[in-house]
């Protein structure tokens, strides 16, 4: 993204019932039986697809859940989300919902 | 017991009863039986066969060297079922603000929307859709910026594609193997038929639930006929022969009127003399119920006797596949007319010669140099 | 209806093996695959018959899972002379070779059918041998030495199931068997004559696309018992390297089941059945990574580990 999106523009994760996760540890699998692919995700990508984006969230709201708990979200912060989700997008794991 | 040789009858007949009678094919005689699966296998439709198999229940009960066999070609086809099945979400998500553009599916994906009988166990390939002229640039432009590239050819193939075909070159994305080939007519620019692309649009229907349209079944139908007498390549395009098969007998029963509509249609899209060969192979070859009607309608647009005389001895010999050891120089030769008439029929004759001489310059090229 | 085995390749003799493969073909069974096999090419009838003649014959009139064939022709170009050139049911998948390669080009055309067509199966790029019961498999990218290493298991006791596929019907954990002569490549072949000084080893063929070659005979027991699955317990990635120090590392799962999905060779194309497979081959072993320059302490540690794992 070169500009960040509208406010408005949500985003929601594919849902988690068309998704085959495996866990060992923190590391987590996921297949995508759609798309034929597996990926090995991230702690902050795996929240995503599990719970944050498990109904339509905007990045503000996003950036926020994932933040919880650790340091003062911050724009850098953001723009990180941003990029994240921005690619989980063109994978097909995430979809843009306009407000 | 000397084997038969392949590209006879005896060979021939054997595909035909298995695909008339897929049921019959695991209680054949073993040897029957392995050159069968050999010669389907050949012609593609390996995985047809394995899912009407797998769906009367018969896979199980099959010796472990054929299902085997039969499985892995399912395993195939769902492979590039899905891959095909992906690409048109990716498609969709990269154009998914080009809202007024009308992306039609051509071919193997149109059989996939519109869960033809030809879908099940098919080998697909690539993306195909036809889409406006006039909206060509923008999809294009959107794809390259959402990650698609332009397949690599010599300037030679690129000014040919741009300039003359129906299609641009081909495109892929970065990160996925499968061809997207993007139409803006079902034949050349220059060929002699000219089916008008905005009929095809006009009559195409939306897909419940999808971006995406299909042409209308006598268009679908049509398409197929083209694409299989002039579309270049006949080695082995049986499978091209079941797709209009299956299609003919799919729309009959599903598609009210479609006979009735069929010859109007092909007039009205100037394809009537592909309309007859379509008909007339199908119905010759593979059996396809066609109303009495329709055959006598058919006869006032059949090309002159000695055309049809030689389209009836090269068609057969050029569809079949071949498992020879040592090429059969009648099945070459029979391809090889068809492919020259192929390009005749879409280009005018110098254009024609200069593309042969080129082409096999290029090739001529590319050997030397390896 | 099952294919009629009445002896092994070994019991015809040197004409009647010629005769068959130059007129109906040679049926012979390989793990689970019917091979028919036609050549006719000199260099070919005698090492064929001494690498294989512990296999099953599959007689003529049958269903096979492959039509092979290796054909003598002359040519031009790129140098006068003869090549034999490898055919599966009349299709030529590459270029033609020269003809003292015959047994190579067989081996490796083989190969090509295996991974292209035989989809109903996991195939991973990978050895595998059994010890006690259990499987061990080595999945590794071509050059890291597992071919040398699992002929080396297999001289010391371990029965070989492949030194190249892996081979798993989707929703099991249990191998299956598909024994080849090994193909040991340019100083592989002195070091394997070294550490087993009575191996039985094929033509010494020069100049192939990677080097000199030399096939090793599997063991018979191998082939013998080549119907016997062997269910997974250790995944070990190896890695060859001069002057490596040992090394035999546990690693994560993860980390397994990554590096299992690198090395197969058509795990994308099976979809959720290859997911699910690769995650529970990974839920029942345990995952190595092996850093070795000497094939004896390589052999040891393997043995010792499987030895010594009770779990």
């Amino acid at each position: 993204m070169t500009a960040r999106p509208a406010p408005l523009v949500c985003w929601r994760a594919v849902p988690a019932s068309d998704l085959l996760f495996s866990k060992w540890g923190d590391d987590v699998v996921v297949f995508h039986p759609a798309s034929g692919l597996t990926h090995l995700v991230n702690g902050p990508a795996a929240l995503l697809l599990c719970r944050v984006l498990a109904r339509p969230r905007t990045l503000d709201v996003a950036a926020q859940a994932l933040a919880a708990g650790s340091a003062q979200k911050d724009e850098h912060f953001v723009t990180e989300v941003a990029a994240l989700i921005e690619r989980l997008e063109e994978l097909g794991l995430v979809e843009r919902i306009a407000g | 017991m000397v084997e038969p040789i392949d590209g006879t009858a005896i060979a021939r007949s054997w595909v035909l009863d298995a695909l008339r009678d897929p049921g019959a094919v695991p209680v054949l005689p073993p040897t029957e039986l392995d050159l069968t699966l050999r010669l389907v296998r050949r012609a593609r439709l390996l995985g047809r066969l394995g899912w009407r198999l797998r769906e009367a229940g018969r896979l199980e009960t099959l010796p472990q060297v054929i299902a085997d066999q039969l499985r892995s070609a399912l395993a195939i086809s769902e492979a590039r079922s899905r891959s095909a099945r992906w690409e048109l979400n990716r498609l969709a998500w990269a154009l998914e603000d080009l809202h007024g553009v009308s992306l039609v599916a051509l071919k193997g994906v149109a059989y996939l929307l519109a869960r033809t009988p030809n879908a099940a166990g098919r080998l697909f390939a690539d993306v195909d859709l036809l889409v406006p002229d006039a909206d060509l640039p923008a999809v294009e432009a959107r794809l390259l910026e959402r990650g698609w590239i332009c397949k690599e050819l010599t300037p030679y193939d690129e000014n040919y594609y741009r300039r003359w075909t129906h299609e641009l070159p081909p495109m892929r994305h970065v990160e996925r193997e499968v061809e997207v080939d993007l139409h803006h007519s079902i034949l050349m620019r220059t060929a002699r038929l000219k089916p008008a692309p905005a009929l095809l649009f006009e009559a195409a229907r939306k897909v419940p639930g999808s971006r995406y349209m299909v042409l209308a079944p006598v268009d679908m139908v049509l398409h197929a006929i083209v694409h299989l007498f002039y579309g270049g390549e006949m080695d082995g395009s049986l499978r091209e022969l079941v797709d209009i098969d299956d299609l003919l007998r799919h729309f009959a029963a599903e598609e009210p009127g479609f006979w009735e509509q069929f010859w109007p249609r092909a007039e009205a899209l100037d394809l009537l003399r592909p309309a007859y060969y379509g008909v007339h192979f199908a119905r010759t070859l593979l059996g396809t119920p066609v109303p009495a009607s329709v055959i006598a309608a058919s006869h006032a647009y059949k090309p002159a006797a000695p055309t049809l005389w030689l389209m009836e001895r090269l068609v057969p010999e050029a569809l079949f596949p071949q498992l020879l050891d040592a090429p059969s120089w009648r099945a070459a030769l029979a391809r090889l007319m068809l492919y020259v008439r192929s390009h005749w029929v879409k280009m005018p004759a110098p254009m024609l010669a200069r593309h042969l001489a080129c082409k096999l310059y290029l090739r001529h090229m590319a050997q030397s140099a390896t | 209806m099952t294919a009629v085995i009445s002896s092994r390749i070994g019991d015809l003799s040197p004409t009647e093996v010629s005769c068959r493969l130059r007129g109906r073909g040679l049926g012979i069974r390989i793990g689970p695959f019917d091979v028919c096999v036609k050549a006719s090419v000199q260099d070919f009838d005698e090492p064929f018959r001494r690498l294989y003649r512990e296999y099953p014959i599959v007689e003529a009139g049958q269903v096979f899972s492959c039509h092979v064939s290796l054909r003598d022709v002359w040519k031009l170009r790129p140098r006068l002379g003869r090549y034999v050139r490898f055919a599966v049911d009349g299709r030529v998948p590459h270029e033609d070779l020269p003809s003292e390669q015959a047994l190579a080009v067989f081996e490796w055309g083989l190969n090509l059918v295996i991974a292209l067509r035989m989809q109903c199966f996991l195939m991973l790029h990978a050895a595998v041998l059994e010890r006690n019961g259990r499987a061990l498999a080595l999945p590794a990218a071509p050059g890291s030495g597992k071919t040398t290493l699992s002929a080396a298991l297999a001289e010391r006791g371990w029965r070989l199931l492949s030194d190249e596929f892996g081979l798993l019907r989707p929703g099991t954990t249990s191998f299956l068997p598909v024994p080849r002569p090994m193909p040991l490549k340019n100083e592989s072949i002195g070091v394997m004559q070294a550490f087993a000084p009575g191996l039985e080893l094929g033509p010494i063929i020069p100049k192939t696309r990677k080097g000199t070659v030399a096939h090793v005979r599997p063991p018979a027991d191998s082939v013998l018992r080549q119907h016997e699955l062997a269910p997974v317990r250790w995944l070990v990635f190896p890695e060859w390297r001069a002057e490596e120090v040992l090394s035999l590392q546990e690693v994560p799962s993860a980390e397994g089941f990554m590096r299992l999905v690198t090395n197969a060779f058509n795990y994308d194309m099976l979809g959720k059945a290859g997911f699910e497979t690769v995650r529970d081959l990974v839920n029942a072993s345990r995952c190595f990574r092996l850093s070795y320059s000497s094939l004896n302490a390589a052999v040891a540690k393997v043995t010792d580990l499987a030895d010594k794992d009770f779990g």
